[in-house]
């Protein structure tokens, strides 16, 4: 049994954002204490780690622990039929193997997906230790990654002393973003355990920052590492990806 | 008298800077050199005045039919008609039969069929003009059809090679067009054409399930037979290709996504009438590029486009209608084979054998380099010096531009680190 219900549709459309960034379909794992997902995208490159805790539902009742697989054009399409203040309504129909989302608004409209049979389990939490954890504002990185992503296909994040680059290179020229920690700054905690860079692959990067909805994020990366882009979702929810790096061309 | 041959010394000195053949297809001028001297070549092959004598022109069309853009939403419209009775005009239609001829017997088959056009806007495909709905019925036909166009005046030849269409020949307005014989319409064709509240899409995948031709379904979406009744209009059939193409990729696309993986570099290729296609399938999720090179001389460019296993939403601009034309093929057979794969198509023409002849070459080779049986690897390194021996152009400059092979050695997999 399981039965959600959201004040706002904002939220919902976050999620949904969130999901087509890098799946193809998305595996909720919904529990008694709220939905969770975690999957890696079909080229093993990025990952998405979601935790929607039961509070950010106005009601949320769960009886013991359901796997749901949803195709994600599905969803988005859905998804752009509801209004801002839709009052959303999920559940789940076991018996015909549907999920079923209510949009309460001035009128009631319900649609129920079929769920598929997932490609994948979810996938264990593993704990990665990173060099350096940065928090910025979120509307600063976007604009970073979007000026680089203008010359170049990859993007290197450095992190030295006090400051935060973004940079890359292509076949037309080269763009650089530098950030200072500070008070004012945009970037407001720089915390560096050794100086680091990394390569990261742009389609990637541009495509999870339109799913960013906070105002701030965490970015946490190492050497040759995966980075993670962390940030918040409707509070107390949490979404956090995680991209592979690319390795430097001969 | 007639020249029907190009002195040979006409081509001995193309100027022709490096990759522009491949954008311009002898259709915009980009290199500067007025007419295009591959068009002149083909030009020249067809003797157009003696094909078509008067104002009546009596044949059997292969069924074909051509929607012109120019002029979008009032365009050019009619059936092209041949002055030749009898079933062997089908092959002027099929290229996929064409490989093995030669560019001269394509281009003379081709240009002895007249396109006959009149003026109509795009909307007006239910209850038209008579010559339309006489045109509609002929699309229909899977079958050569004998028909009668009375022309305005005699053909001229004005050519019109897109370099995505078939080559066109000589055309002519037309007055008044009706069919002789009785169209033979299968079965299915005249299902999915008669089902007036289903969308285009829709349409165009039922045929293309019910196993009709690209061509049949090209022509039938172009001359606005397929779709809701309020909605069809006729499609230029320069577009109308590469939409249907696309219709069918997208939907094989999404099945594609749901099979395991391949486990071994594969490579297919095949060559024909200065074309080659080499594809080299990799054992990851589905991702596509086309690569397409022309061989025209010391300098030569690679054009790509590409997309992840997300698909694309937007329109392949640099390599254009092939991009679509290939994908097709190779989507059908991992469709059947219910695996997927990630592929690299690698596009080679040498235009001193190739006239602009259309797509179709493409995806007619994709289909027989994938119908032939393979070679496999296991690692992208030995495919890599097996599709070396294919080309004619060295393999590092299609490499050089290629994102995929970018991705596919300096990206690192989330493996690695968790």
């Amino acid at each position: 049994m399981f039965h959600a219900i959201l004040d706002s549709g904002k939220i919902w459309k976050q999620i949904v954002d969130a999901l087509t960034t890098i799946l193809t379909e998305a595996l909720f794992v919904m529990k008694e204490d709220g939905i969770y997902l975690r999957q890696v995208d079909p080229l093993n490159i990025a990952m998405i780690d979601m935790v929607l805790p039961a509070e950010i539902f106005q009601e949320y009742s769960c009886k013991g622990t359901h796997d749901i697989c949803l195709g994600v054009d599905e969803l988005t399409k859905i998804s752009k039929r509801m209004a801002v203040d839709d009052k959303i309504e999920l559940s789940l129909d076991e018996d015909d193997n549907r999920f079923e989302i209510k949009m309460i608004g001035p009128a009631v409209r319900k649609f129920k997906l079929q769920m598929i049979k997932p490609l994948e389990t979810p996938r264990k939490p593993r704990g990665i230790e990173f060099d350096v954890k940065a928090e910025m504002f979120a509307d600063a990185f976007k604009q970073a990654i979007k000026d680089v992503s203008v010359v170049s296909i990859n993007v290197k994040i450095i992190a030295q002393n006090d400051t935060l680059i973004f940079t890359g290179e292509g076949d037309t020229g080269e763009a650089e973003v530098a950030l200072k920690v500070g008070e004012d700054s945009a970037l407001f905690d720089l915390d560096i355990k050794t100086d680091s860079y990394a390569i990261y692959p742009m389609k990637y990067l541009s495509d999870i920052i339109k799913a960013v909805s906070g105002d701030s994020i965490s970015l946490q990366f190492s050497t040759h590492k995966p980075i993670q882009i962390g940030f918040g979702i409707a509070e107390i929810g949490t979404i956090k990806f995680l991209v592979a790096p690319r390795k430097e061309r001969r | 008298m007639v020249q029907t041959r190009l002195a040979p010394n006409a081509l001995t000195k193309p100027t022709l800077t490096e990759g522009m053949c491949a954008q311009c297809m002898g259709h915009r001028h980009l290199c500067g050199i007025n007419p295009c001297p591959i068009l002149l070549r083909a030009k020249s092959l067809v003797n157009i005045q003696s094909a078509v004598k008067g104002r009546t022109l009596f044949g059997s069309s292969p069924p074909g039919v051509f929607v012109g853009e120019f002029g979008y939403p009032k365009v050019l419209v009619g059936p092209l008609v041949p002055p030749i009775l009898g079933d062997e005009t089908a092959i002027m239609e099929k290229p996929d039969l064409w490989l093995d001829k030669t560019i001269n017997d394509i281009i003379s088959m081709r240009f002895s069929l007249v396109r006959t056009k009149a003026p109509i806007p795009v909307d007006s495909v239910i209850d038209g003009p008579r010559f339309l709905q006489e045109t509609q019925a002929l699309a229909l036909s899977e079958r050569p059809t004998d028909s009668e166009a009375v022309l305005i005046k005699k053909p001229t030849f004005s050519t019109l090679i897109t370099g995505r269409t078939l080559p066109l020949g000589p055309s002519a307005p037309l007055d008044d067009f009706v069919l002789e014989g009785n169209p033979s319409i299968p079965r299915a064709v005249d299902r999915i054409t008669s089902d007036t509240d289903a969308n285009a899409s829709t349409g165009i995948l039922e045929l293309f399930q019910e196993r009709v031709s690209t061509q049949h379904i090209t022509r039938l979406f172009s001359i606005g037979l397929v779709g809701e009744i309020r909605r069809r209009r006729l499609v230029p059939t320069r577009w109308s290709i590469t939409a249907v193409d696309d219709i069918i990729g997208k939907q094989l696309h999404k099945r594609v996504l749901h099979y395991p993986m391949i486990n071994d570099y594969e490579v297919y290729s095949a060559n024909a009438l200065g074309n080659t296609v080499v594809i080299l399938l990799l054992p990851t999720a589905w991702q596509y590029e086309a690569l397409e090179c022309w061989l025209t001389g010391a300098n030569l460019n690679v054009i790509q486009d590409d997309e992840t296993y997300k698909g694309r939403s937007t329109y392949a601009s640099s390599v254009v209608g092939a991009y679509y034309a290939a994908r097709l093929p190779i989507l059908e057979v991992l469709d059947r084979r219910r695996r997927q794969a990630g592929v690299i198509a690698f596009l080679e023409t040498d235009p001193k054998i190739w006239v602009p002849l259309g797509v179709w070459r493409f995806r007619s080779l994709a289909k027989r380099a994938l119908e032939e049986s393979g070679k496999k690897f296991s690692t992208l390194e030995e495919s890599l010096d097996f599709i070396r021996t294919k080309l004619h152009s060295p393999l590092q400059i299609w490499l050089n531009r290629s994102r995929v092979y970018e991705r596919l050695i300096t990206q690192t997999t989330l493996d690695e680190f968790l």
